[in-house]
């Protein structure tokens, strides 16, 4: 498949694990914005990486022309799919979600699929470009339910982006898209959801969650991937 | 009289053979009753020690390398989650805690240190593996390496704090003078070390339950390779439930090899255990959230 990386907003650690999963399992990237300028030619796959900011009408285009030029678009990364660090914690302002302006790259285009994960590795990028290219519906499905509106959990949600504010009424435990990694858990413990397995611990890539029964997110360690609340079993299923 | 009673309750005969109502217990490929041959892994385990024969099966034919065990810390019935790599440790851990013990939280140290790993958790603690091995990208190598999982019956957990406070205030005994705890017959009965008995009735539990546990469908793990359980079953014994080709499996090896006995599982009590299942799933429609939903495909 001929692929294709968008890099916006981000630090470029998921371009970088494109790169060594497209080598590893035989994909040409065709064009990266990191290396090439222009625009995207047409290629199989496009990847996204980072957020974008709602003032930032320049970066906003750029991806709305990008995604026409791909068959299928897939946002790589935390920043791109959920929010992650970009949207969360940049600028080291206080993680208070909702009067930020920055937003996920996945709410501004229309996309397919997503990986989110701060970064995602090697390993992961390759296992679904194996599932993409055998066309294996089964192994997509995650990718597919997280690129989408959570698995019908955000039913009534307004337009993707309806400004650079969000109401909290408005993402907590609907669209859990917007939410950062700590607040997740916070609603799933505050609002008695845990069962105390803890899957977020293990899972958590900055290793930031401490856990004696419920999980605790040290603040201070946290980059907002959203992995937890990805892989809570009480968050949704797939 | 009788006739019509079962005609309106239903399912006390089942055509087909079957034991067990998949729609109450979930899917599973095979219902035994079965105990661990070894008197040892009986007296360490709560009922038949299955789950801890089955383990120690694991280990010693090199199914897997390791197992992530819940076993007692420092303070007195206060589980803790373990990796162990010996039927030795297996033996420590054997036996029921009725508490919070964050299983999966190893998942991503026991994988990385080892070949093949079997987990044992509760229902829900097996639904998070089951998720974290299609949504790949959390913890790595799940689907590869995690061979086995052993679920146990659940009706709630309780967190530390409130299995304390439930022992003190409803037994009057203090956890450290507590010798054994068990649920059976619906009673939840504690020994002290002088011997003496005490019980309270299981529906006094929910009170003391971790909140989240109310709105859990989910008795039996069904999404377990093997569900292991007392509910239904004869004192000393197990219910075991099969759920895939694995589970199966292993299963039958161990019982090859001599460390598991079977019966049918029709010579304990099925319907008590369909009965416990059927609340379970009930009880998620008078949970008190009602903003959320029962996650569980096949929950009401």
């Amino acid at each position: 498949m001929r692929v294709a990386l968008l890099s916006l907003m981000s630090c470029g650690s998921c371009a970088e694990n494109l790169e060594l999963a497209c080598r590893r399992t035989g994909h040409e990237l065709a064009w990266s914005s990191l290396t090439d300028d222009g625009e995207v030619p047409d290629v199989d796959v496009l990847f996204v990486e980072g957020a974008v900011d709602f003032e930032d009408a320049e970066a906003q285009e750029r991806l709305e022309r990008a995604v026409t030029s791909a068959d299928t678009v897939v946002t790589l990364g935390s920043c791109a799919a959920t929010g992650g660090f970009a949207r969360h914690a940049i600028g080291m302002r206080e993680p208070a979600r909702y009067h930020f302006t920055v937003f996920p790259a996945a709410k501004f285009a229309g996309t397919d699929y997503a990986i989110p994960g701060c970064p995602p590795t090697e390993d992961a990028i390759a296992a679904f470009l194996r599932a993409l290219e055998e066309g294996d519906e089964d192994r997509l499905e995650p990718y597919r339910v997280l690129s989408g509106d959570f698995h019908g959990l955000a039913p009534d949600l307004p337009a993707p982006v309806r400004g650079p504010e969000l109401e909290v009424e408005d993402v907590l435990l609907t669209s859990n898209k917007d939410l950062c990694l700590g607040c997740d858990l916070d609603v799933i413990e505050r609002d008695l959801f845990c069962v105390g397995c803890g899957t977020c611990a293990a899972a958590c890539p900055a290793r930031a969650i401490e856990l004696d029964e419920k999980p605790e997110v040290r603040q201070e360690r946290c980059i907002r991937c959203g992995t937890c609340f990805v892989v809570c079993p009480r968050s949704f299923r797939p | 009289m009788r006739g019509l009673l079962r005609k309106v309750l239903g399912r006390s005969r089942r055509d087909g053979g079957e034991e067990l109502d998949p729609e109450l217990v979930g899917p599973y490929r095979s219902a035994y009753l079965a105990r661990a041959t070894d008197e040892r892994v009986r007296e360490a385990g709560q009922d038949g020690g299955v789950t801890t024969a089955l383990l120690t099966h694991a280990l010693e034919e090199g199914l897997v390398e390791a197992a992530i065990v819940a076993t007692t810390g420092s303070d007195p019935w206060k589980p803790e989650p373990t990796v162990v790599t010996s039927p030795e440790e297996l033996l420590e851990a054997a036996g029921s805690k009725y508490a919070i013990s964050p299983n999966v939280s190893l998942l991503e140290e026991a994988v990385s240190a080892h070949e093949s790993v079997a987990l044992v958790g509760t229902p829900c603690q097996v639904t998070a593996v089951r998720k974290a091995e299609r949504y790949a990208h959390g913890v790595a190598d799940v689907a590869e390496r995690v061979r086995l999982l052993v679920g146990i019956f659940c009706s709630e957990n309780l967190e530390y704090e409130n299995l304390q406070r439930l022992l003190r205030e409803e037994l009057g005994v203090d956890p450290s003078r507590v010798e054994r705890m068990d649920i059976t017959a619906g009673k939840f009965t504690v020994v002290t070390e002088d011997g003496e008995e005490r019980t309270v009735p299981v529906s006094r539990l929910s009170r003391y339950a971790n909140e989240a546990c109310h709105f859990c469908a989910d008795l039996t793990a069904e999404d377990a390779d093997v569900s292991v359980g007392s509910t239904g079953a004869p004192d000393g014994w197990n219910v075991v439930l099969t759920r895939t080709d694995r589970g199966e499996e292993i299963l039958q090896s161990a019982v090859d090899a001599g460390r598991l006995e079977t019966r049918e599982v029709s010579e304990g009590d099925p319907k008590v255990l369909e009965r416990l299942a059927r609340d379970k799933r009930e009880r998620v429609r008078d949970s008190r959230c009602a903003t959320w939903r029962p996650y569980h495909p096949s929950g009401p």
